[in-house]
């Protein structure tokens, strides 16, 4: 009896054989990575908080983005709409300040902060070092009760400024005001 | 049996869900909800959920992924 299917032979034989692999292996591929972005997915807000802040900057969400369009091409809509998923709860979990030991890139590409010391150390958001904190007060406040938080310390909110200081000596009569 | 029905009834509750919790700064999500959210597992079935859709309905699917992004950004913002 006739094989019903197409001959083929060398060359042929072997495109429809890595072909057939390739499909295969793709199919592989894609269960795996739709396993890891069920995981990602699920603990977004749990990855690292330096990880959450470089994925929201603009340079991460411009690599996510191109990440996403490149699995759509890859693996279809339905592992990119998962991975839509994960990259959006990821940018929904950035932290709201800038977190310790991200560093500042700089214009000329250098980094700063890096490898100059610990004379150099950054603590937390520029402008808020030093900050005092004093222990929680009871009764909680209204906005404490309403988002159910409980605070252990707060942060002190007063800010010591001075005014503004001109000394140049360009300054004369003639200048009108 | 026709399934039109069903999916556009799914979709006006899906959209009248998600117009709820996009338009309002205090989502009143149920308490159970935000606390069920917490687990792993629930988050897992919610997912699971999300991706079974995928097979039968791209309508339904979408706004179901955009039901669960936005329940889990507001969890997250409300239990940071």
């Amino acid at each position: 009896m006739a094989s019903t299917g197409p001959l083929m032979v060398g060359g042929a034989k072997l495109q429809d054989s890595v072909l057939e692999w390739s499909k295969k292996s793709l199919n592989l591929y894609s269960t795996v990575f739709m396993i890891i972005l069920i995981i990602f997915a699920l603990f977004a807000d749990k990855l690292p908080v330096e990880a959450r802040w470089q994925l929201s900057t603009t340079a991460g969400r411009l690599l996510l983005l191109l990440l996403l369009y490149i699995t759509n091409l890859v693996c279809g809509w339905h592992i990119a709409l998962l991975f839509t998923i994960a990259v959006a709860l990821v940018w929904a979990a950035r932290p709201v300040f800038k977190p310790v030991g991200v560093p500042d890139f700089v214009l000329n590409g250098s980094v700063e902060g890096f490898g100059q010391g610990p004379n150099i150390l950054r603590l937390g958001v520029e402008g808020f070092n030093d900050m005092k904190t004093t222990d929680a007060t009871k009764p909680k406040w209204f906005i404490e009760k309403t988002l159910h938080e409980n605070p252990i310390e707060i942060v002190e909110d007063r800010i010591n400024t001075s005014a503004v200081q001109d000394n140049s000596a360009v300054a004369n009569g003639r200048t009108s005001r | 049996m026709d399934s039109k029905p069903l999916i556009l009834g799914l979709v006006v509750l899906l959209s009248l869900w998600n117009v709820l919790v996009a338009t309002r700064i205090e989502t009143p999500y149920p308490e159970m909800l935000v606390e069920l959210y917490a687990l792993p597992f629930t988050r897992l079935i919610l997912l699971a959920l999300v991706i079974a859709l995928s097979m039968w309905d791209a309508q339904i699917t979408i706004l179901a992924a955009l039901a669960f992004i936005c329940l889990g950004a507001d969890v997250i913002f409300l239990t940071k």
